[in-house]
């Protein structure tokens, strides 16, 4: 009765309002951030007092904000390739090995996710200074990789425990070496992992901030923190313009990674 | 591939820091400051001296602590609050400047120390939205910006007490502005305490103006640049220099010539005076009055609300040589 | 599950762990525990630190604050989560596409912007407040910035999702006919739900709330944009005296308690998680 819809009685409104009200929640500050960007008010008066496009004009003036985005972009797609290939042998590892400690492996493996990233950000910022990584690409990848292995080792190895190795020593007997049959078995059989797993990394990367404020410098900084520095300094709706592309870029995604499980869904 | 490019970029930037020679990092607080300091002072001194100015920031004190203990010193001239100067040169975490290079007689002598000399002037003043004090008396003294009875609503104070909401609190408090120093701080802490729950602390610049300006706390203590800035966006804002010093005294002259400590012995000279009156127009708002906005009984004088296109903050600033290694 | 073909050796797989074992000792272990020694080794050896931070009011109601907000926003999260994870359980599946849309959009927008929309929404002036008014609810605009109202909004409108998410697998996973045989022992709705319901659905409620708790504590973002200077927590305290006031010393205590107090209930998560798992 409580789990099934149609028999909740009342009780069927009083959980449809309040999903409609979380939503509702959810979706206002992006909508409203959507409306901010074309308002002409520059001290975020809503509703403004007229509409502009001036905002996005002030934005692709700025080569900062462009260069602040491909750098993000880049070293995203440095972490995710890297944190799928390192996250790969660490979760074989953890799943298939065969070891002492390996649950106290997992868990240490973990760490760097529920660790507040400010510990991390300004304990990396004083070892940083040290080797003179501040500053630079190795030192923004490297920091991002802490963050992201957690989920890429959570992703892979949740997909890893669903396989049955047994289609792998399948593989073996029919003639493949054990690494052939990894590559050609294992890995598309849990590319879903994979694929999941490169995203979260890529997305952790490109959306964070407290690691990046630390580690960047004047001539190399990401997109969160070119918005961080601009909410401090300048508070101008340049930022709603950005934030607003960004949501349009995430919403293109979710559409795109939609169509693709729909595809394959086929 | 991957790797091997993860290997260029680093060996680029290791060479980048090995040919310091021919640039320096000049580091500040960002904004619109930022931009004039950029124009007016770094592009000058490049066209003169051929060392490119690379710009960084913001100020970050524990950047710069940080720096100098890992021996990895990036920034070569700061813009800082010339207090955090005296105590950072105590600690050594500055080089002396060079004063056979940098002319003495051409700097307000108040602000030389032997690590960080004034570069400009700013007020802090008494800002409000007129919006919410229509009809009434406007606020004019530091008394009433104490006075949540006749001028309700939260009040916003720069969150660093130095200088500032202390001597506010004590003018408010009924001190002479001759003898405000030595600071009482308990007196000043004990009249605080008394609008405590109504002050927001801002902690930069476009916050101050984003709190004023949406009325959230409509009344408070600014850089009279931000102000200016808000006015010049046609923002209707309240700007009270009621009873500030009036000393005639010219900013813009302090900035002197700087000597980098480098190895090569390279002696940066630029006499950049030209480049800070330049810097000074930018800022036509700049009162004339130095430092803090310190009412001097009775004695006052709407300033002329001029409009600058663009309007630096204006705070205390020191120039720092480069940080000891 | 365990493969034949290639026998369990003891300590087989442990190479393949070292890239990930030595990226995290060398740039998590080792400076994280540099800065946690920089605790009782500055501005001079010993325990002053900890003694500065745990005995004066000011640092304590940091900490105060942090255990506040992160327990607000943890009861929150769940008061609006289960009924939404449960809603989302039941409902037709395409209504329960549109909502995940929503939630996965929310979750995957920029958190800076996001952050930035709630500042503008919540000041005096702001929609919200405007709303308010208009309704009648308030006569004059209410301060939700620049204090914990404001900090608890923001974050728990960023770690909803972290709570939505586990506990819909979990109510989706409860069988119905468990709850139909409630119905047909005669049990009402309400304690059906207060009884069976709830009770199954208590693992994921912990499991997210521990997460959401343990994100809390330690969130820098939302509460320095939102909290105002007079409401801090500890992790803007930590990045304070890292950055503004050079104290490697207390930043480093401060980091030390908060550490703790995260690992302790991370050591608590894997114990209930690992429990389940058996």
């Amino acid at each position: 009765m409580l789990m099934n819809f149609d028999k909740l009685g009342a009780w069927r409104w009083i959980l449809s309002g309040i999903c409609a009200l979380m939503a509702l929640f959810l979706l206002l500050p992006i909508l409203f951030i959507v409306a901010l960007s074309f308002g002409n008010s520059r001290w975020l008066i809503f509703p403004p007092p007229g509409w502009t496009l001036k905002w996005y004009g002030e934005l692709f003036a700025d080569p900062r904000w462009l260069q602040a985005a491909f750098t993000s972009a880049k070293i995203a797609a440095i972490v995710m390739v890297l944190s799928v290939a390192i996250g790969l042998l660490a979760s074989l590892a953890l799943v298939r090995g065969r070891f002492r400690g390996r649950a106290v492996l997992r868990g240490f493996f973990l760490t760097p996710m529920v660790l507040p990233v400010v510990i991390i950000a300004v304990a990396l910022y004083a070892a940083f200074l040290r080797l003179g990584l501040n500053g630079t690409l190795v030192g923004f990848v490297i920091a991002h990789l802490i963050v992201a292995l957690p989920f890429a080792i959570i992703t892979i190895s949740g997909a890893l425990e669903t396989f049955d190795p047994s289609i792998e020593d399948a593989a073996i007997l029919c003639g493949a070496s054990p690494w052939e049959a990894r590559f050609r078995v294992t890995l598309p059989a849990i590319s879903h992992g994979l694929f999941s797993a490169a995203i979260f990394s890529f997305l952790i990367s490109w959306d964070e901030v407290v690691l990046a404020i630390f580690m960047a410098s004047p001539t190399l900084q990401t997109l969160p923190v070119k918005v961080w520095t601009t909410l401090r300094q300048d508070l101008t709706p340049v930022i709603a313009a950005a934030s607003t592309l960004l949501v349009l870029l995430t919403v293109v995604l979710m559409i795109a990674a939609a169509l693709i499980r729909k595809g394959k869904s086929r | 591939m991957q790797m091997k490019s993860l290997l260029a970029v680093a060996f680029v930037a290791m060479a980048a820091s090995a040919a310091n020679a021919q640039q320096m990092v000049f580091t500040s607080w960002g904004g619109t400051t930022q931009d004039a300091q950029t124009e007016f002072w770094a592009a000058p001194f490049t066209e003169k001296s051929g060392t490119a100015v690379l710009q960084d920031g913001p100020t970050d004190y524990g950047k710069i602590k940080a720096m100098v203990e890992a021996g990895a010193v990036a920034w070569d001239v700061v813009d800082t609050e010339f207090d955090w100067a005296l105590q950072a040169g105590k600690a050594g975490l500055l080089e002396p400047l060079d004063f056979g290079v940098i002319d003495k007689a051409k700097l307000d002598p108040r602000f030389v120390s032997d690590y960080a000399v004034g570069s400009f002037y700013y007020s802090f003043v008494i800002g409000f939205n007129p919006a919410n004090f229509s009809g009434e008396a406007q606020p004019q003294t530091m008394a009433d910006l104490f006075d949540t009875a006749k001028f309700p609503g939260k009040r916003t104070f720069y969150k660093w007490s130095a200088p500032g909401v202390i001597e506010a609190a004590l003018l408010a408090d009924g001190v002479p502005a001759n003898q405000l120093y030595p600071l009482d701080l308990d007196r000043a802490f004990k009249k605080l305490d008394t609008i405590k729950s109504s002050i927001i602390w801002w902690e930069g610049g476009a916050q101050s103006q984003q709190l004023l300006a949406s009325g959230e706390a409509p009344i408070g203590l600014f850089w009279n640049g931000r102000l200016a800035a808000l006015q010049a966006d046609g923002m209707p804002v309240g700007i009270e220099l009621a009873g500030q010093h009036h000393r005639r005294r010219r900013p813009g002259r302090s900035q002197g010539r700087q000597e980098q400590g480098g190895r090569h012995g390279l002696h940066r000279r630029g006499d950049q005076r030209q480049g800070t009156g330049g810097f000074r127009d930018q800022d036509r708002l700049c009162p004339d009055q130095p430092r803090l906005a310190l009412a001097d009984g009775g004695r006052s004088a709407r300033h002329p609300a001029r409009r600058a296109d663009r309007q630096p903050d204006q705070r205390r600033h020191g120039l720092l040589g480069r940080a000891s290694r | 599950m365990l493969s034949f073909l290639t026998p369990a050796r003891r300590g087989s797989g442990l190479g393949m762990a070292m890239p990930a074992l030595l990226l995290l000792l060398a740039f998590f272990v080792i400076p994280v525990a540099g800065l946690l020694s920089r605790s009782v080794t500055e501005p001079v050896a010993g325990l002053q630190n900890y003694e500065t931070l745990l005995g004066s009011a000011t640092y304590l109601r940091i900490f105060f604050n942090t255990f506040l907000v992160s327990g607000l926003v943890t009861l929150i999260t769940a008061l609006i989560a289960f009924p939404v994870a449960w809603a989302l359980a039941i409902m037709p599946s395409r209504v329960a596409a549109v909502v995940f849309a929503i939630i996965l959009l929310s979750m995957w927008t920029n958190l800076l912007a996001r952050t930035y929309a709630w500042m503008v929404l919540l000041q005096q002036t702001g929609l919200v407040n405007r709303i308010l008014m208009a309704t009648g609810i308030i006569d004059q605009p209410v301060q939700l910035t620049n204090n914990l109202v404001g900090v608890t909004i923001g974050m728990v409108y960023i770690m909803l999702p972290f709570m939505i998410l586990p506990l819909y697998g979990v109510i989706k996973k409860i069988d119905p006919a468990i709850l139909q045989a409630a119905a047909l022992c005669g049990a009402t709705k309400g304690q059906a739900l207060r009884r069976v319901l709830l009770p199954l659905a208590t693992p994921g409620i912990a499991s997210g709330a521990l997460m959401v708790f343990v994100m809390s504590l330690g969130y820098f973002v939302t509460p320095s944009l939102l909290g105002g200077t007079a409401n801090m927590m500890v992790a803007e305290l930590i990045v304070q005296q890292v950055q503004s006031l050079l104290n490697w010393g207390m930043g480093g205590a401060a980091a030390f308690i908060l550490l703790v107090v995260t690992l302790a209930l991370y050591a608590l998560q894997l114990r209930l998680f690992e429990g389940r798992a058996r």
